[in-house]
């Protein structure tokens, strides 16, 4: 056998080699996340039940969220700057997401942190003048805190002047998908832009995984 | 006699270059949130101007359209919102407060009556100095602008 010969043969087998692993590596690697200001969670967290009320003072569970992607954020009605300003954004993303098929298009959801004064009747005026679509949710305040703690979400009470109060809360987004699974976080600033963007591009990765 | 009338001028003309500019202060583009319905906390924003060649402390706000008015700052720590009151805030001179929505605000607490978009407020700022300025802001829907 000419030496020639056997450079040819060895070089044939590495090069068959290298693409074999190649391609396997390529057909199991995972396809790479998009860039997005949000986090995105490698794999969606499920949320244990918890029971709260909707507007009208009916049971909502958790669950009820199934079949689309939600965008859920915590705040209170009396709070006058960071929560209006944020749901105004929510509804114009809303808007702007409307050419999308309506499976795709996101629930809003909007979870109060403040629930002696958020009883169902003052969440649904309050909910139904940034988006009449917007899910508005209350409940004990045991349910509430459940619910916040599995989400990432922190609030607090804090006493102001002739026993008023405020509440500080987590200003961040939540992005569940279909499952009603947490499976991406966005966190404030937030801009209209921003969060379709970072909407888009998850939702057509996550369509990808699956 | 010429010349007198100029050395009399050459002072004034000296004089008033001494003099600090005392323009007043301004509000640009002021509005308030339209409040969804019931609501007893509205927000008010504005660019405060202080075209002076001296500092301001605005130390104070009233306004016959609410009850009380406050200064407040959202301020995220952790990403957790937080709104803390300030009760002065200074405008150093040729400077600019900015009141915006996420930020510092004032607040507005229980209207005197429901406020719907194309209503106008009254709001009246004071300084430490003794003056005031009166700002009329109109009522904008949810999105400002």
């Amino acid at each position: 056998m000419g030496l020639q010969r056997i450079l040819m043969i060895i070089g044939l087998a590495t090069l068959a080699v290298v693409t074999g692993v190649w391609l396997q590596l390529r057909m199991s690697a995972p396809a790479v996340p998009p860039e997005t200001n949000a986090t995105l969670l490698r794999t969606a967290r499920p949320i244990d039940e918890v029971r709260l009320q909707d507007t009208l003072g009916n049971e909502f569970h958790i669950q009820q969220l199934q079949g689309r992607w939600s965008l859920v954020f915590f705040g209170f009605t009396h709070c006058p700057d960071v929560c209006p300003t944020t749901l105004t954004i929510l509804a114009q993303v809303a808007r702007g997401l409307s050419d999308l098929p309506e499976a795709q298009r996101p629930r809003l959801v909007f979870v109060t942190v403040d629930p002696e004064r958020d009883v169902p009747a003052v969440i649904k005026g309050y909910v139904e003048h940034f988006d009449k679509n917007m899910i508005g949710l209350t409940g004990e305040l045991s349910q509430v805190e459940a619910l916040a703690a599995q989400l990432g979400v922190a609030f607090q009470k804090v006493p102001l002047d002739q026993g008023d109060y405020s509440m500080d809360h987590s200003a961040a987004i939540l992005m569940l998908n279909p499952d009603a699974q947490l499976n991406a976080i966005i966190s404030a600033p937030h801009t209209v832009e921003g969060i379709s963007d970072d909407y888009r591009k998850i939702i057509t990765f996550m369509d990808k995984q699956t | 006699m010429k010349s007198f009338l100029s050395l009399f001028l050459f002072i004034l003309i000296a004089a008033a270059g001494c003099a600090k500019s005392s323009q007043p202060p301004y509000a640009e583009d002021p509005w308030v949130r339209e409040p969804p319905p019931g609501m007893s906390m509205l927000a008010g924003y504005m660019i405060l101007h202080n075209p002076s060649s001296s500092e301001l402390t605005l130390s104070g706000a009233s306004s016959p359209d609410f009850a009380a008015v406050e200064f407040h700052n959202s301020v995220m720590e952790d990403g957790v919102s937080r709104m803390r009151q300030e009760t002065t805030l200074v405008l150093g001179a040729g400077e600019a407060l900015r009141f915006v929505p996420g930020g510092r605000h004032m607040m507005l607490i229980a209207p005197a009556r429901q406020l719907s978009e194309g209503d106008k407020v009254l709001i009246e700022l004071s300084f430490s100095d003794g003056s005031e300025l009166h700002i009329t802001a109109p009522v904008r829907s949810s999105g400002g602008h």
